[in-house]
C-alpha cells in the first residue's frame, strides 16, 4: 500500500512538473524595442500586436521596449503601428533574442489625421478644404498666434495693425466677406469657441493707441497644431460663425509613458526695419524761411548751429526675453501637460513695451472603463504700455509727433534733462520725447479660457461628450498725461480709467457614433447641442485738471474738471445651436459629408433669430480605383467638391432695436443730461449669409515626395448689414439693414516637397500661392457708392481716401489724378479751372477726368485698391546631423496702400517737420514736377501719388540651430541652441514704414477702412538667440 | 449469501511484478533527471560559443577537434538557446561594435542574392546580370534613383524583399556593402536566424532575398539547396562559370582568387573577453588550426593582416 501511494505520489509530482513546463512552452514571450529609423530614438507608445490573433497588443514603454506574450506558434507576425509612422510587420521565427523594429515616418499626407470641427478625420476621407500649419513652422519662435500663420497657409492673409509689442493683427481667410460686420475668422481653442473680437480689450478710454491682442493670452509655444477650415463643408458645423473661416488650435497634451521637463528661453534685440528720413535743421530752416518769405508773414528763423534728430531720440534698440517651462507626462490612465511662461518685450519706441505671464494646464484621466474626464485651461496676465493717439497739429499719435517735431529745437538741456523751453513749435514747452516717456497709456488684461469635459463610451464606437467652458476676460486701461506733456498741457493733466469685463460661458453636449458595415461602408454620425452666453460690462471715465501730477491715474477724484462724459456699457448675448453631421465613406474611395447647423442668436430681431446652415461635400480617391492607372509616379489623387451656406452674426448687440442712450446737451450754456434714441429700429434685422462652392484636388507624387493641393472657390455674402440713408423726417440719417452683397472668388495652390531624405540629411520645402478677387456686388437699392466716415481722424477726414462702390473690391482708393506741378512758364489759362487747389506756380495740377473744364470733387476717380493680386509664402527646412536651418518668407503682389503719412508730411509746413523728399520741392530754381512749393497751407487732398504699390517679399524667420543629445542625463534629453533673424529682410518699393501697415485710427478690423497707413508703429527686425533643454 | 474467494497466491505474484515495475521506473526517471542536471552543470563549465546557424557546423567541428586535443583545458561547446556565451561569432561591424569586446577576424563570407527557383521573382530577375547599382535599386527604396536603373526599382516594387532583422543577420553586412543601413531595405523583416529567411522566401512567389553561402549551399553535396536560385551577377567569367556550375568549392576558389566589386563579402569574426586565458588559447587555436576548415564550411579565408590576436 505504501509503495502504491509512493508511486502515485512520484507520478503526480512528475506530471505536475512536466505539464506546466509543457504549458509554458506554448506561450511565446517576445520582447523587443521599437525605434525611429531616422535617429534610433526609442518610440514610446507604439502598438505591437501578434497578427492574426484575437488577443490585444502591448504598448512600448519610455525606452521603446515591449514584451508580448502570445499563445500563437512560431513564426509569429508582429504588426507595429505608431501614429505618424508607416506600419511595420516582422515575421518572428525565433523568440530567443529581442526584436528591434525600426519605423519610418509616414510621408503620406492622406494617412494623416486632421482635426476638424468637433472631431478628427483622416485626410483620405476629407471632403473639405482643410489646411494644416506644418510642425516645422510651429517650432519657429513667433511673437503671437497670428504671426505663426503669416505665409504658412494659402489664402490666409495676416496683417499686423501695428508693430507695437502685443498689438493685434487682422486675419482674412479667402478675403473679407462683410462691410460693417466682423471679418475675423472664428477660433476654436481646445474646443472652446472664441470670436477674436478686438474690441474685447478696448474699454473706451480715449487716446489709447494700439490695442492689445485679445489672443495674447495664448503662448504660441504651447500650440501643438493649427488647422484652418477654409471651405463651407468644414466651417458649416460652426454655422453662424463659420462665414470667415475657422482656425482650430490644439494645445500640447501629455502622452502615455512620456515624461519630459523642458525649458526654452529666447533673447532678442530689435531695431526699426526702416527709417523715414526727415529734413535736418538747415533744410527745415530753409523751407520755413521760404514759406515766410513767400507769404510775407512772420519772422525768419536764424541759421541753425545744430540739428536734432527727434526720431532717433524716440527710437531705441529694444530687448526681448521670453521663457517657458513645461512638464509633460502620462501613464496608462492619465496624461498631463503643464506649462508656464514669462515674456518681456520692449518696443523700439520709448515708453512702449509688453509683458506677459502665461500658464496652461491640460489634464485628462481615464477614470473608469470608457469614461475619460479632463480639463484644459489657458490663461495669462498681460500688460501693454502703448502710444498716445492724437497729438498737436496733425500728428496721429505721439510717435509721429516726435518724428515730425522741428529739428532746430534741442531735445535735451545742457544738464541732460528734457528741454521744456516754449518755442514757436510748442507754446507750452512740451517735449515729444518726454511725452513718449511720461504719458502713461497702460492696458492690463487677464484672461482665462478653460474647459472641463467628460467623455463616455457606453458602447463600442459611441462617444458621448459633455463639456463646459468659460472665457473670462478682464481689461483695465489706465491713462495719464502729465501737465507738462502735449496731451496734458491744455488741461493741467488728464487722467482716464476704463474697465471692461467680457465673460463667455459655453456648454456643449455631443454624441458621435461610427461603425463599419460589410467592411466597406464606413459611417460616422455626430449630433450636438451647444449654448453660449456672453456678458459684457464696462465703463470709462476721464478727469482733468490736477494740482499735482504725482497722482497719476490713481485719483480721479482729485481732478477739477469732469466735463468729459463718462461712458459705460452692458450687454448680454446668447447663442443656442443644434448641429449634426454624417460622414459616409465607401471603401475609402467615395466620401460624402452632410452637415447642418441651426443657430438662434439674440442679436437679431424676433422672427429672424434662427438660421439654418446646411452644407454637403464629396470627395473621390481616384488612386483607389482599380480601373484607373495613374502611373507609378502618382501615389494618391483626391478630387473634392462642396457647397453650403454659413452665416455671420458679428454685428454687435441690440442692433435690431432702438437703443436709448444717455447724452449731454447744452441749453442756455448749461450742460443737461438727457436720454435719446440713438438709432432707428429694424425689426427685420437678420444674419449676413454666405453661400459658397469649393472644388479642390489633393495629390501625392513620387512616393509622396511632392504633395499638392489646389482649390477653386466662389463665395457670395448677401444680406450684408449696411447703414442705408433714410428720409430726414424719420429723425435719423440712416438705418441698419440687410441690403448688400459681396463676392470673393479665387484659387489657391499649395506644394510641399521632400527634396532630400537621407538618414542624416533632410531637406523640405513648401510654397503656397493664392489669388482672391473681392467685389462688392450690391449696396442696396439705389446706392452705388458711399464714402466711409473718417470724421474722427484729422487729415483723413479731409482727404477721404476710400470709397465703397458696387463693382469694386473693399479697400478701393478714391482721389484725384496728379498731373504735375505748375511751372513758372505754365499757361494757366490753358488749364481747367481748379477749385480743389488754386493754380499758381509750384502748386499741384489735377486731372479733369470728367472733361468739364473744372477740377473739383466730381473729378475724383478710382485709384486702385488694397486687395493683392497674389499672396503666398515659402518655407524650407534642412536637417544635417545635429544642425538644423529654417527659412520662412511671405509675399504679396499687386496690393496698394494709401500712404497717408507721406500725403501729410511730403508737404512743408511751419508747424511741423517734413519728409526729406521735400528738400527737392518746387522752387523757381528747382522746377520739380512732383513735390509742391513750400507753403503753410495745411489742406491736402488724396491723389494717386500716395497710392503706392505695397507689394513685398518679407523673410519672416531665418534660424540656424544645433541639437546636442544629453543621453547621460536621460534617454531623450537634449539641448538645442539657435540664432535667428526675424523680419530682417524686406524687399518692397513701398516708401512708408511697412508695406503691411494698416492704421487708420478708427477701426483697423473694419472692412470699410482697409488699406490706409497713417502713422503706423514701425515694423521691427530682430536678432535673437535661444536655448532649449529637454529632460 | 454467496461469498467470493480471491486466489491470493496468483494475485500476489502479479502485484509484486507490477510493484517492481513501478519502483524501477521511478528510479529510472530520477536517474535521467539527475543526469540531465549533471550534464547541464558540466556544460556550464565549458567555453561556449554563440554562432549564427550558417557557421554552427564549423564551430562544432572546432569544438570536436579542440576538445579532443585539449582534454585538460576547458571544453568548447556551442551555446544553447538561452545560454550566456563566452565567445560570439559576429558577422558585421555593427554587431561587433554593439558587443564592445575584442574582435578577431578569422574569415570572410560571401552574400549572394537569391530567389525561389521557378518563382515569379525568378522569372523577373533570374536571367539578368545584376551589377551592384542594379542590386541597390532592387533591394533599397532610394531617395535618388538613377534613371538608368529605374526599371529595376519599378520591378522590385512589385516584389517582396525579405531581410533578416536580428543583430546577427547578414543583412547588416549586405546593407553596409551598398553604403546603406539595414533598416533601409524594402519589404519584410524576418526575426530569427538567417536560415528562416530561406523558409520565408520559399513561401512567397514574389520573394527576393540574400544570404550567406553557407545558408545557400548544402555543405555535404556542395550544391545549392533545393529550390534556391541565385540571381545572375555582373561578375568575372570565372566566377560566373562557378556560379553556373552549381559548385560551392569552385565559387569559393573564384572568390579567393579574384576581388569582384559586385559581390558582397564581409568579415566573420570572433568577439570575446581577451582577459580570459582559456578563451585566448582557443582563439589562437582557431587562427592556426580552425581556419583550415573555412572552405569546408562555406567560408572564405581572411586576409592575413586581420588575423592578429589583439
Amino acid at each position: 500500500m505504501f509503495k502504491i501511494r509512493f508511486f502515485n505520489l512520484v507520478c503526480t509530482i512528475f506530471v505536475a512538473a512536466v505539464f506546466p513546463i509543457y504549458a509554458q512552452v506554448t506561450t511565446l514571450r517576445i520582447q523587443g524595442q521599437v525605434i525611429d529609423n531616422s535617429n534610433d530614438e526609442p518610440l514610446t507608445g507604439a502598438s505591437v500586436a501578434a497578427k492574426g490573433t484575437r488577443q490585444g497588443g502591448v504598448i512600448t514603454d519610455i525606452d521603446g521596449r515591449f514584451v508580448l506574450q502570445t499563445q500563437a506558434e512560431l513564426p509569429v507576425t508582429l504588426r507595429v503601428t505608431f501614429v505618424g509612422y508607416i506600419d511595420q510587420e516582422v515575421d518572428v521565427y525565433d523568440d530567443s533574442e529581442p526584436v528591434t523594429i525600426s519605423l519610418s515616418e509616414n510621408r503620406s499626407a492622406l494617412e494623416e489625421v486632421v482635426v476638424v470641427g468637433y472631431g478628427t478625420q483622416k485626410r483620405t476621407q476629407l471632403t473639405a478644404a482643410v489646411a494644416s500649419v506644418s510642425t516645422d513652422q510651429l517650432k519657429l519662435p513667433s511673437p503671437s498666434v497670428e504671426s505663426a500663420l503669416s505665409g504658412a497657409v494659402s489664402g490666409v492673409n495676416v496683417s499686423a495693425t501695428s508693430g507695437q509689442p502685443g498689438a493685434a493683427s487682422t486675419i482674412r481667410i479667402r478675403g473679407g466677406n462683410s462691410i460693417t460686420g466682423g471679418n475675423e475668422p472664428l477660433y476654436v481653442i481646445d474646443g472652446f469657441i472664441i470670436y477674436n473680437d478686438q474690441s474685447a480689450t478696448q474699454t473706451g478710454i480715449q487716446n489709447a493707441e494700439a490695442h492689445l491682442d485679445p489672443l495674447s493670452f495664448l503662448n504660441p509655444s504651447d500650440i501643438e497644431s493649427i488647422e484652418i477650415l477654409k471651405d463651407v463643408s468644414a466651417t458649416a458645423i460652426y454655422g453662424t460663425r463659420g462665414a470667415n473661416g475657422v482656425i482650430l488650435i490644439t494645445t500640447k497634451k501629455g502622452a502615455r509613458g512620456k515624461h519630459n521637463i523642458s525649458y526654452s528661453g529666447q533673447f532678442g534685440v530689435s531695431t526699426i526695419s526702416k527709417r523715414l528720413r526727415m529734413l535736418d535743421a538747415w533744410q527745415f530752416t530753409e523751407a520755413y524761411n521760404e514759406i515766410r518769405t513767400n507769404e510775407q508773414s512772420g519772422d525768419l528763423l536764424p541759421e541753425p548751429t545744430a540739428t536734432y534728430d527727434w526720431a532717433d531720440a524716440a527710437l531705441r534698440r529694444a530687448f526681448t526675453h521670453d521663457h517657458q517651462l513645461s512638464i509633460v507626462g502620462g501613464d496608462d490612465q492619465s496624461r498631463y501637460s503643464i506649462s508656464g511662461g514669462y515674456k518681456e518685450q520692449e518696443g523700439i519706441i520709448l515708453g512702449t513695451d509688453y509683458e506677459r505671464y502665461s500658464g496652461r494646464i491640460n489634464y485628462e484621466r481615464d477614470v473608469l472603463t470608457g469614461l475619460r474626464v479632463g480639463v484644459n485651461a489657458n490663461g495669462a496676465w498681460s500688460v501693454q504700455n502703448g502710444l498716445n493717439s492724437g497729438g498737436s497739429g496733425w500728428a496721429p499719435n505721439s510717435w509721429i509727433q516726435a518724428l515730425t517735431f522741428a529739428p532746430i529745437v534741442p531735445i535735451y538741456n545742457a544738464d541732460g534733462g528734457y528741454n521744456y523751453e516754449p518755442s514757436i513749435f510748442s507754446e507750452q514747452g512740451t517735449n515729444p520725447i518726454s511725452d513718449l516717456e511720461n504719458v502713461e497709456n497702460r492696458t492690463e488684461n487677464w484672461r482665462v479660457v478653460a474647459t472641463a469635459f467628460a467623455e463616455y463610451e457606453p458602447i463600442s464606437h459611441l462617444k458621448v461628450k459633455a463639456s463646459i467652458g468659460a472665457d473670462l476676460n478682464h481689461t483695465r486701461q489706465k491713462y495719464y498725461a502729465p501737465s507738462y506733456t502735449t496731451p496734458g498741457a491744455d488741461y493741467n493733466g488728464v487722467a482716464r480709467q476704463g474697465q471692461l469685463d467680457y465673460r463667455t460661458w459655453q456648454s456643449e453636449l455631443t454624441a458621435d457614433y461610427s461603425h463599419v458595415v460589410a467592411e466597406r461602408h464606413s459611417l460616422a454620425y455626430l449630433l450636438g447641442y451647444t449654448v453660449q452666453e456672453s456678458q459684457r460690462s464696462g465703463f470709462a471715465a476721464t478727469a482733468r485738471g490736477f494740482a499735482n501730477d504725482s497722482y497719476s491715474y490713481n485719483a480721479l477724484d482729485a481732478a477739477s474738471d469732469y466735463t468729459v462724459t463718462p461712458s459705460s456699457v452692458a450687454s448680454v448675448s446668447t447663442l443656442t445651436s443644434w448641429l449634426g453631421r454624417v460622414n459616409y465613406s465607401y471603401d475609402e474611395r467615395y466620401n460624402l459629408t452632410g452637415t447642418v447647423r441651426a443657430d438662434a442668436s439674440s442679436r437679431f430681431a424676433a422672427g429672424h433669430r434662427w438660421g439654418v446652415f446646411p452644407s454637403v461635400g464629396a470627395s473621390w480617391n481616384v488612386n483607389r480605383e482599380e480601373w484607373v492607372d495613374l502611373g507609378p509616379s502618382v501615389d494618391y489623387l483626391q478630387l473634392r467638391a462642396s457647397y453650403g451656406v454659413v452665416g455671420n452674426q458679428e454685428i454687435g448687440d441690440y442692433q435690431y432695436a432702438s437703443n436709448i442712450v444717455a447724452s449731454t446737451y447744452y441749453l442756455g450754456g448749461k450742460a443737461v443730461s438727457a436720454s435719446i434714441i440713438s438709432n432707428k429700429a429694424n425689426p427685420d434685422l437678420k444674419w449676413e449669409t454666405t453661400s459658397s462652392v469649393n472644388v479642390g484636388v489633393n495629390a501625392g507624387l513620387w512616393d509622396n515626395r511632392l504633395t499638392a493641393t489646389i482649390d477653386w472657390y466662389y463665395k457670395r455674402t448677401s444680406d450684408l448689414l449696411l447703414n442705408v440713408p433714410v428720409e430726414a423726417v424719420t429723425g435719423f440719417n440712416s438705418v441698419l439693414r440687410n441690403v448688400g452683397s459681396v463676392t470673393n472668388q479665387g484659387i489657391e495652390l499649395e506644394l510641399n516637397g521632400i527634396l532630400v531624405e537621407r538618414r542624416h540629411f533632410t531637406w523640405r520645402a513648401s510654397i503656397n500661392l493664392a489669388h482672391n478677387r473681392n467685389e462688392i456686388t450690391s449696396l442696396g437699392p439705389g446706392v452705388k457708392a458711399f464714402l466711409p466716415d473718417f470724421s474722427s481722424v484729422a487729415t483723413l477726414t479731409y482727404i477721404n481716401p476710400l470709397i465703397v462702390q458696387v463693382g469694386q473690391p473693399l479697400g478701393t482708393f478714391y482721389g484725384y489724378r496728379f498731373k504735375g506741378i505748375v511751372q513758372s512758364d505754365t499757361d494757366l489759362s490753358a488749364l481747367p479751372v481748379q477749385t480743389v487747389k488754386a493754380l499758381e506756380p509750384g502748386s499741384e495740377i489735377y486731372a479733369d477726368t470728367n472733361g468739364d473744364d473744372v477740377v473739383n470733387e466730381n473729378d475724383r476717380v478710382l485709384l486702385g485698391n488694397s486687395q493683392p493680386k497674389l499672396t503666398g509664402g515659402f518655407s524650407t527646412h534642412l536637417n544635417w546631423h545635429r544642425w538644423d536651418c529654417s527659412l520662412t518668407a511671405a509675399f504679396s503682389l499687386g496690393n496698394k496702400l494709401f500712404d497717408a503719412t507721406r500725403c501729410r508730411y511730403e508737404r512743408t509746413n511751419i508747424a511741423y517737420n517734413s519728409l526729406a523728399s521735400t528738400a527737392h520741392r518746387w522752387t523757381e530754381s528747382n522746377p520739380s514736377n512732383s513735390i509742391a512749393r513750400a507753403t503753410s497751407a495745411t489742406s491736402i487732398v488724396s491723389d494717386d501719388r500716395y497710392v503706392e504699390d505695397a507689394s513685398f517679399l518679407k523673410f519672416r524667420n531665418i534660424q540656424v540651430g544645433y541639437t546636442l543629445p544629453l543621453r547621460q542625463l536621460t534617454r531623450g534629453a537634449r539641448l538645442r541652441a539657435y540664432v535667428g533673424l526675424q523680419n530682417f529682410f524686406t524687399i518692397t518699393g513701398y516708401q512708408g514704414f511697412d508695406p503691411e501697415s494698416n492704421r487708420n485710427g478708427i477701426d483697423e478690423t473694419n472692412g470699410l477702412y482697409q488699406g490706409v497707413d497713417f502713422g503706423t508703429y514701425p515694423a521691427t527686425k530682430t536678432v535673437s538667440f535661444g536655448l532649449s533643454i529637454t529632460l | 449469501m454467496e461469498r467470493f474467494t480471491i486466489d491470493n497466491r496468483s494475485n500476489a505474484s502479479s502485484i509484486a511484478v507490477r510493484q517492481s515495475l513501478r519502483y524501477y521506473t521511478t528510479v529510472a526517471i530520477i536517474a535521467i533527471v539527475a543526469m540531465m542536471c549533471v550534464s547541464s552543470m558540466c556544460r556550464a563549465q565549458s567555453l561556449t560559443v554563440r554562432t549564427p546557424a550558417f557557421a554552427q557546423p564549423l564551430v562544432e567541428q572546432w569544438a570536436a577537434l579542440y576538445n579532443a586535443s585539449h582534454a585538460a583545458d576547458e571544453q568548447v561547446a556551442v551555446a544553447g538557446r538561452n545560454q550566456e556565451a563566452d565567445i560570439q561569432i559576429t558577422v558585421s561591424r555593427h554587431q561587433a561594435e554593439q558587443l564592445g569586446q575584442t574582435t578577431t577576424v578569422f574569415g570572410r563570407y560571401a552574400i549572394l542574392p537569391f530567389v525561389t527557383a521557378g518563382s515569379e521573382a525568378a522569372r523577373t530577375f533570374g536571367n539578368k546580370h545584376l551589377s551592384k547599382s542594379r542590386l541597390e535599386h532592387i533591394y533599397f527604396a532610394l531617395d535618388d534613383e538613377d534613371d538608368e536603373f529605374g526599371d529595376y526599382a519599378d520591378a522590385a516594387k512589385g516584389m517582396s524583399v525579405y531581410s533578416g532583422n536580428s543583430q546577427a543577420s547578414v543583412a547588416n553586412s549586405f546593407a553596409e556593402f551598398f553604403g546603406q543601413e539595414a533598416a533601409a531595405f524594402r519589404g519584410k523583416r524576418i526575426q530569427g536566424d538567417d536560415r528562416f529567411v530561406n523558409v520565408a522566401v520559399s513561401r512567397d512567389a514574389k520573394a527576393l532575398s540574400f544570404n550567406a553561402l553557407s545558408n545557400l549551399y548544402d555543405l555535404t553535396s556542395r550544391n545549392l539547396r533545393d529550390n534556391i536560385q541565385l540571381l545572375g551577377l555582373d561578375v568575372s567569367r570565372r566566377l560566373q562559370s562557378a556560379l553556373e556550375d552549381n559548385d560551392l568549392d569552385a565559387v569559393l576558389n573564384a572568390l579567393e582568387q579574384e576581388q569582384d566589386d559586385d559581390v558582397a563579402i564581409a568579415n566573420i569574426s570572433l568577439s570575446y573577453d581577451a582577459t580570459n586565458p582559456q578563451t585566448v588559447a582557443f582563439i589562437s587555436w582557431v587562427l592556426t588550426e580552425g581556419v583550415k576548415y573555412n572552405h569546408q564550411f562555406g567560408l572564405l579565408n581572411a586576409p592575413e593582416a586581420l588575423q592578429a590576436v589583439k
